[in-house]
């Protein structure tokens, strides 16, 4: 719960922190310079990197204002606290709506008693999954050697998208991106090497769309991928991303099967020995390890991706970690008609029950 | 009903026998050909929806007025690239149907809104997006179809051009697309349409439309080509953003598939450039029509820019020789006057023959031209080393390294009597693209010096890579004199009224 101030290389330094701490409070009758302030405020960030929550609050004033700008209906430890309680109480909520993954810290300032502080901060709603990564300016008002006030500017209007509920209607508009090359109910164009959309998870949608945004997945070596990059872009930001994802959801699904052809008992023997642990016996898909679904994808489509790890096209990236641990699945699929032989057993063994 | 619309009013037919086939089906022929129209479409004129309220009730697609909480994403995701231009619309209409346009262009007319059209909206201008009026998004409207006997697709107006493209692969069949697959063909078609091989197929793209079903200012389905309703046919061919009805689906005569596409690239130095379209400039008219020579300046390539002497090494010259060959060996011998001349000798770095498929050609052409912020203007010229030279200054200047000029031979072409009507020996565009809003003024004004001095060498432009929004007063000069005459008598014919926005106007 101390993510939101904690920087990581900060977690090692406890001990330093609580020299830091105590030479503060040995100083708390003096008159605080500039860098005395500037200590308070790092020692305020050490304590949390150590989560030592009651050292931190030691910095505190007994009556601390702690004031997060942001629209408090939708925000939930957005609004005014209190005391200590309140701040317990804000981390508390804070830890209840968002995920944070990761902080940074660029500069430090003093005007008068005022320490403002600037940094970025990447995290993601809990119950939305929407990603966000703002900056922020934290400005300590300081007080006889205690932090009086503490206000946190960021771009809350971020963080709301980021838990507003994904929207159906606007990810409508935002499939008329998509339309032309997917279909105009996601069913795919095999002509376009664009796969139909409504059996792709949902989970998998979003890490994949992000993927394409960040250019962890496409480039322009690989060219569907390469249209992919500028059309998920286009997508104006990470809750047009979950807006589109919930759209194509409603698509009514489809299924046609397009075995590739090739060797079913041969596909089952690899499948089981080389897929079946991450992807599930009856490739269902293990959400918890990343691994999506395949059944009733079409084999084409999975054949295309199949090359693509097999080549480096795909799964290269340092940030793709699912798409690395797919790459190197692919080692001990030897050719091309182990990989037909593999889409084979999974087409057939996997024909939705309709 | 009136007398008047009756008499031009196709017969109806009904919508379930619509014969549009699947992607694995097989080939149509017989009524290709018949006009198509759901019969509850000729209803709704007479009885037009008067609300946004009633105009949702009645279409299958989607109604979004401006005020819904839905509206600005809607209105952003009518635009292609990441400029999103600040012009309003009242209502967005994107239709399922040939008869949702009817029943938008109905409401607007009913309501003194004025309408315009989006397929892709891949515009440079964003010239479909105007404030006030209704903009009618048929890009959902993507069904193709094709008679291999007559070679004839019929393509809904929602299709892009790689969708029509590997489409008729299958069937030995290709099609003048944009020279980036990802263009919708609407808009490109109606604006002339600078596509692929047009040297030998067609000159512009437009020209291999034989007939457009459309809906008129009026609300009227027509069917249009060369006999019937001929002053549509006349404006279809070219007016492009100008047009005044809504096109719903092109039916287009198709070439066979060159079999061994292939292409020849040479690049030089940057002050080479002179030399290069010298070359191509005295080669030109002995070329073998089925020869596309295209040339580009790009980022130096690193290991070209480390054995660069001298300056201007930040960016080199590419010309391009594509042909649409049957055989290596027409090929070769396609190319072989570039090949042998002396210019060629000049190039840092050659590769000869590389096999390119139209896919390939694609991934040649989006490879530069990814989606970003951006803006086109162009012209045509037979002064091609006057406006070289001015290109050449221009792009030292450029304050992005996504801005790419292209120049492409044309020759000397002739058209059929149509709104298309201007063109030159050369065609010189010049692309910007960038990615923070910060840029659009130093881009834009780069753009718009460069093609302000390049204006003396201009014999026309093209309408589709005008800068429509700095030099709006100019459109008149994407049209030969008579023909922009014509169209402005046309349209005061058949939409007196002005249901449909004019020329984009900044």
């Amino acid at each position: 719960m101390w993510d939101f101030l904690t920087m990581p290389e900060q977690r090692k330094h406890g001990t330093r922190s609580l020299v830091a701490v105590i030479s503060c409070l040995l100083a708390l009758t003096c008159i605080a310079s500039e860098d005395a302030m500037v200590k308070i405020t790092r020692d305020f960030y050490g304590a949390f990197a150590a989560h030592e929550m009651d050292k931190a609050l030691s910095l505190l004033s007994p009556d601390v204002v702690w004031v997060f700008y942001g629209p408090e209906d939708v925000i939930d430890y957005a609004g005014t606290y209190k005391g200590h309680e309140g701040v317990r109480q804000f981390f508390t909520d804070e830890e209840r709506t968002v995920d944070i993954s990761e902080v940074t810290r660029d500069y430090f300032a003093v005007d008068g008693n005022v320490v403002i502080v600037t940094g970025r901060q990447k995290g993601a709603g809990k119950m939305t999954g929407g990603e966000y990564d703002v900056g922020w300016s934290h400005l300590f008002t300081i007080e006889n050697n205690r932090i009086v006030k503490l206000e946190v500017i960021t771009d809350s209007a971020a963080i709301m998208e980021a838990l507003l509920p994904a929207d159906i209607a606007r990810g409508k508009a935002y499939y008329t991106t998509c339309a032309a090359c997917h279909g105009i109910n996601g069913e795919g164009n095999p002509n376009m090497h664009a796969p139909r959309l409504t059996l792709l998870d949902s989970d998998y949608l979003r890490r994949q769309l992000r993927n394409f945004r960040q250019m962890v997945r496409g480039g322009v070596t690989d060219f569907y991928g390469w249209q992919m990059n500028g059309r998920a872009t286009a997508l104006p930001g990470d809750r047009a991303i979950r807006d589109v994802v919930a759209y194509i959801d409603t698509l009514p699904d489809t299924y046609a099967s397009d075995s590739p052809g090739g060797d079913i008992s041969q596909g089952k023997r690899l499948y089981d020995s080389y897929c079946a642990s991450c992807h599930g016996g009856k490739a269902e898909g293990i959400p918890v390890l990343n691994a999506p679904p395949l059944a009733g994808l079409e084999g084409w489509y999975q054949l295309e991706q199949l090359r693509k790890f097999k080549a480096g096209t795909r799964g290269s990236h340092e940030a793709d970690t699912p798409g690395q641990q797919m790459k190197a699945a692919m080692t001990p699929i030897k050719d091309e008609q182990a990989m037909i032989d593999i889409v084979a057993y999974i087409n057939s063994i996997l024909l939705p029950d309709t | 009903m009136n007398k008047k619309s009756e008499k031009n009013r196709k017969p109806v037919v009904n919508s379930g026998r619509r014969r549009f086939i699947e992607k694995a089906g097989g080939l149509v022929t017989g009524s290709l050909l018949l006009p198509r129209l759901s019969p509850a479409a000729t209803l709704i004129r007479n009885n037009p929806a008067k609300t946004v309220a009633a105009l949702k009730s009645r279409v299958a697609g989607t109604v979004v007025e401006r005020g819904s909480p839905v509206y600005e994403p809607w209105r952003q995701s009518m635009i292609w690239q990441f400029r999103k231009f600040k012009r309003y619309p009242d209502v967005i209409v994107q239709a399922e149907t040939e008869a949702d346009v009817v029943e938008a262009v109905n409401y607007a007319r009913n309501n003194n809104l004025k309408i315009t059209t989006r397929s892709g909206g891949h515009s440079w201008s964003g010239c479909y997006l105007r404030d006030g009026g209704v903009l009618v998004d048929v890009s959902r409207m993507q069904k193709i179809e094709v008679d291999t006997r007559t070679r004839i697709a019929v393509v809904e107006a929602g299709v892009i051009g790689r969708g029509l493209s590997e489409y008729l692969r299958p069937y030995g069949l290709a099609f003048p697309t944009a020279h980036c697959g990802m263009v919708p063909l609407s808009g490109f078609l109606l604006g002339g349409g600078l596509g692929l091989n047009s040297g030998a197929w067609g000159g512009m793209s437009v020209f291999n439309i034989v007939g457009l079903d459309v809906v008129t200012a009026e609300g009227e389905l027509l069917h249009v080509n060369e006999n019937r309703n001929t002053d549509l046919f006349w404006a279809a061919r070219g007016a492009g953003p100008g047009l005044f009805f809504t096109v719903t689906r092109f039916y287009v005569r198709c070439h066979p598939l060159p079999r061994a596409i292939s292409t020849d690239y040479y690049t030089f130095h940057y002050s080479d450039m002179l030399q290069v379209v010298e070359m191509v400039e005295e080669l030109g008219p002995s070329l073998d029509p089925n020869l596309e020579v295209l040339t580009v300046v790009v980022p130096a390539p690193p290991d070209l820019a480390a054995q660069c002497e001298g300056s201007q090494c930040g960016r080199v010259v590419v010309m391009t020789a594509i042909t649409f060959a049957d055989t290596a060996a027409q090929a070769k011998q396609m190319m072989s006057p570039i090949a042998g001349h002396p210019t060629s000798k000049l190039a840092l770095a050659t590769l000869n023959s590389r096999p390119t498929p139209v896919e390939v050609l694609y991934q040649d052409n989006e490879g530069p031209f990814p989606q970003r912020r951006a803006r086109a203007d162009n012209i045509y010229t037979n002064n091609i080393l006057d406006s070289t030279g001015v290109l050449s200054k221009h792009m030292l200047l450029s304050p992005s390294d996504g801005n790419t000029p292209v120049i492409l031979w044309r020759g000397d072409l002739t058209f059929p009597d149509a709104a298309c009507s201007t063109t030159g020996l050369f065609y010189l565009a010049g692309y910007a693209q960038w990615d923070h809003a910060a840029d659009d003024h130093a881009n834009q004004d780069w753009l718009k010096n460069f093609y302000d001095e390049m204006r003396p060498f201009a014999s026309g432009y093209y309408i589709n890579e005008f800068d429509r929004e700095t030099r709006s007063d100019m459109t008149y000069a994407c049209f030969a004199p008579e023909n922009w005459e014509k169209l402005d008598k046309l349209r005061r014919q058949y939409d007196p009224d002005g249901v449909y926005h004019d020329f984009l106007s900044v």
